[in-house]
């Protein structure tokens, strides 16, 4: 078989993937637009439950400009925030997070060291600022851009936020918030798309280890997803206690592990080595390989 | 900034940047290198400012670094923070 053919062959399921997705985007829009006069919460549990039953529509987003490899009820949560925000909408998502997991970030936030919490991520990620905010910390995200902020609103963050964006002087930035005791909050992962495929491999990033290593602060691991009642679930975890002075690439391991054995991510983690030269640039119709968990 | 404060800077980069910065084999030249254009990502700058901070036992305002762009800016930055503390 000659080249052309099979790059086709592999590309066709992911094109009729992606018009399925179109026919559900173009659903979820009228519906949003027709129920607008509703009260935003009934609207978006409407939408929810609605768009769960057409959920071969939405399943493929999944293996559409998906290079993190999110899951779909997520990235549905998302897009209907979207919709609604274009109708003049406002609903402000509904969160859980457990009592042991706020205790763990109070108790770590009144050490002596400063923290930097480490996730990974996800359509819902920036709901973790509404975290620190509702429990009175000082902190500061590390984004590739504005559009951190855009995304933070659209989950219910209300007020400013201190965003370092990643330069090749954000590692010196940050190193001084953590000085003046501002929590650090990052996502510490990225996506390359892998040649000549529609795979992308995913890479967690040692160098916000690194940070933390080399001044001291107390690492947090952060977890954040979406339940099956569209609710966004936030779980908080710390490294293994058997790590003595751990250097970043094993509390980047420690974090991979944490993220299989705790929250049951199937992504295929790898620790970025220092010498790749990572690309994070995304790609239509990258989808990220997926293992099988023991 | 005297001779010998220049070399023991020049120094340290020399050894934590190893093959990227051969190419310069003059420490004027060095001296003269952009830091942006040296194949090093942000925690290789970090590692570079806190190896420089180690050598001239100074700790560096992050501001005061950022507007450095060639090494002979960064190290004399550094020891003129020296001199101050």
């Amino acid at each position: 078989m000659s080249k052309p053919e099979s790059s086709w062959l592999l590309f066709a399921p992911v094109v009729f993937n992606y018009l399925l997705l179109k026919v559900g985007t173009i659903w979820l829009r009228t519906y949003i637009f027709l129920s607008r006069g509703g009260e935003a919460d009934s609207v978006f549990n409407s939408a929810w439950q609605s768009a769960g039953r057409l959920s071969y529509l939405f399943r493929q987003a999944e293996f559409c400009k998906n290079p993190n490899g999110y899951h779909w009820r997520e990235m549905l949560f998302l897009r209907i925030l979207d919709e609604m925000r274009r109708v003049q909408l406002t609903y402000v998502p509904r969160f859980q997070i457990g009592a042991d997991d706020v205790d763990l970030l109070l108790s770590k936030t009144k050490g002596p060291a400063p923290v930097i919490v480490m996730t990974t991520h996800s359509p819902v990620d920036a709901t973790l600022n509404r975290v620190y905010r509702q429990n009175g910390i000082e902190f500061s995200v590390l984004a590739t851009g504005p559009g951190v902020i855009a995304k933070a609103e659209l989950l219910g963050f209300v007020g400013k936020l201190d965003v370092t964006v990643s330069s090749k002087d954000s590692l010196l930035i940050m190193r001084r918030k953590l000085a003046e005791r501002k929590l650090i909050s990052a996502c510490v992962d990225h996506s390359v798309p892998r040649a000549g495929t529609p795979l992308s491999d995913v890479f967690i990033s040692p160098a916000m280890f690194e940070l933390a290593v080399r001044t001291g602060a107390s690492v947090i691991y952060a977890w954040t997803t979406v339940s099956d009642e569209g609710i966004i679930l936030l779980s908080f975890g710390a490294p293994d206690d058997g790590l003595n002075s751990p250097s970043a690439e094993a509390l980047g391991n420690d974090f991979i592990g944490w993220l299989r054995s705790e929250q049951g991510d199937r992504r295929r983690w790898r620790l970025q080595n220092r010498t790749q030269r990572a690309s994070s640039r995304s790609r239509i119709f990258a989808f990220v390989e997926k293992s099988a968990l023991d | 900034m005297n001779d010998q404060a220049y070399t023991r800077g020049l120094e340290v980069v020399r050894k934590l940047l190893a093959e990227k910065v051969e190419e310069y084999v003059d420490d004027a030249d060095l001296l003269q290198a952009e830091i942006n254009s040296l194949a090093i990502d942000s925690l290789g700058k970090l590692e570079l400012i806190m190896e420089l901070e180690d050598a001239y036992s100074v700790m560096m305002n992050e501001t005061d670094i950022v507007n450095c762009r060639t090494i002979g800016e960064v190290i004399s930055a550094m020891s003129q923070s020296r001199v101050k503390t």
